[in-house]
């Protein structure tokens, strides 16, 4: 039974790969279709902001699903997650937001949380470290 | 751990180790069911929903971010059928196991969380809980770390169960 276990795991793994990836194909021609209309287009100027920012959001988006692909593919082929580094996709993928925010259109309470977030995460991420490096198991684990 | 040797055991534990195991058995292969239909049902969404629609090059942030939370969520099923194989095959929970997978499945809803609509509370109180999480999980594994240096040094642990 362990065989099937480990086989379905894999493929899993691997099916959601195949399917990330070409979410991410569609990202990229999507973002170049986007900045070569923007470039293109006769209102350049004229709306600059807003679409800097979406076209900046995308990119750091296909960052954060290329992290998270890169965790899949560790889970897929030495068969352990490390929490710290989906607790850091997730500071990134915060970051991400926070960097194309519209500030102007944001309650301040909005902000407030978002900070707390990410304090909480990076204390997190220092703990479970911490834990791993002062405490070491005395046991396998496949989630680290 | 406390490893009990082979299911007949006498007395009222006669059969309870076999019951347990099967009950986990079928619950993964129920648990194994449901990530088929996800992948499944992934598949279904980007094939059907924007090739077929012709919606391809409409593909909104929503939907992005809708299909990463379905991707992340086939990580965390997989890890909670581990724990749960663990549990089956080897008579042990891992507490600090489950804590992390909890951190693991809150960050991955953190990385798909839409910004836009959502209230500061609901930020501050996640932030707390991944806190207290991570607090916890830190706490159970100095724990751990002492009784087995109790163990080291002949003394006898507080307990020995098979969390």
């Amino acid at each position: 039974v362990h065989d099937y276990f480990r086989l379905l795991k894999k493929w899993s793994i691997y099916f959601t790969m195949v399917l990330v990836s070409i979410v991410l194909l569609i990202m990229l021609a999507i973002l170049v279709f986007y900045v070569i209309d923007l470039i293109t287009g006769n209102n350049f100027f004229i709306e600059g902001k807003a679409d800097i920012l979406y076209i900046l959001g995308l990119f750091l988006l296909v960052v954060v699903i290329l992290e998270i692909m890169e965790t899949m593919y560790i889970y897929a082929t030495k068969e352990e997650i490390h929490v710290g580094a989906v607790v850091l996709i997730a500071i990134t993928a915060i970051s991400r937001e926070l960097i194309v925010f519209d500030y102007e259109h944001v309650a301040g309470a909005l902000l407030a949380g978002a900070g707390i977030l990410i304090a909480s995460l990076a204390t997190a991420y220092y703990l479970i470290l911490r834990a791993h490096r002062e405490f070491p198991g005395e046991r396998e684990d496949h989630i680290k | 751990m406390n490893v009990v040797e082979g299911g007949g055991r006498k007395g009222t534990r006669f059969g309870f180790r076999e019951f347990k195991k099967w009950s986990i058995f079928v619950t993964m292969g129920f648990i194994a069911l449901l990530l088929v239909y996800v992948l499944l049902g992934m598949a279904y969404y980007l094939v059907y929903g924007l090739f077929m629609d012709g919606t391809l090059f409409y593909l909104t942030k929503e939907d992005i971010l809708y299909l990463l939370g379905s991707f992340l969520m086939v990580v965390v099923i997989l890890e909670i059928m581990e724990t749960m194989w663990l549990y089956g095959t080897k008579d042990e929970i891992h507490v600090e196991s489950v804590v992390l997978i909890a951190i693991t499945a809150i960050a991955n809803q953190l990385i798909v969380f839409d910004f836009q609509v959502t209230a500061g509370s609901l930020l501050a109180g996640a932030g707390v809980l991944v806190l207290a999480l991570g607090a916890a999980f830190y706490l159970i594994r100095n724990t751990q770390w002492q009784s087995s240096e109790k163990k080291e040094l002949g003394e006898k642990p507080d307990r020995d169960d098979l969390f």
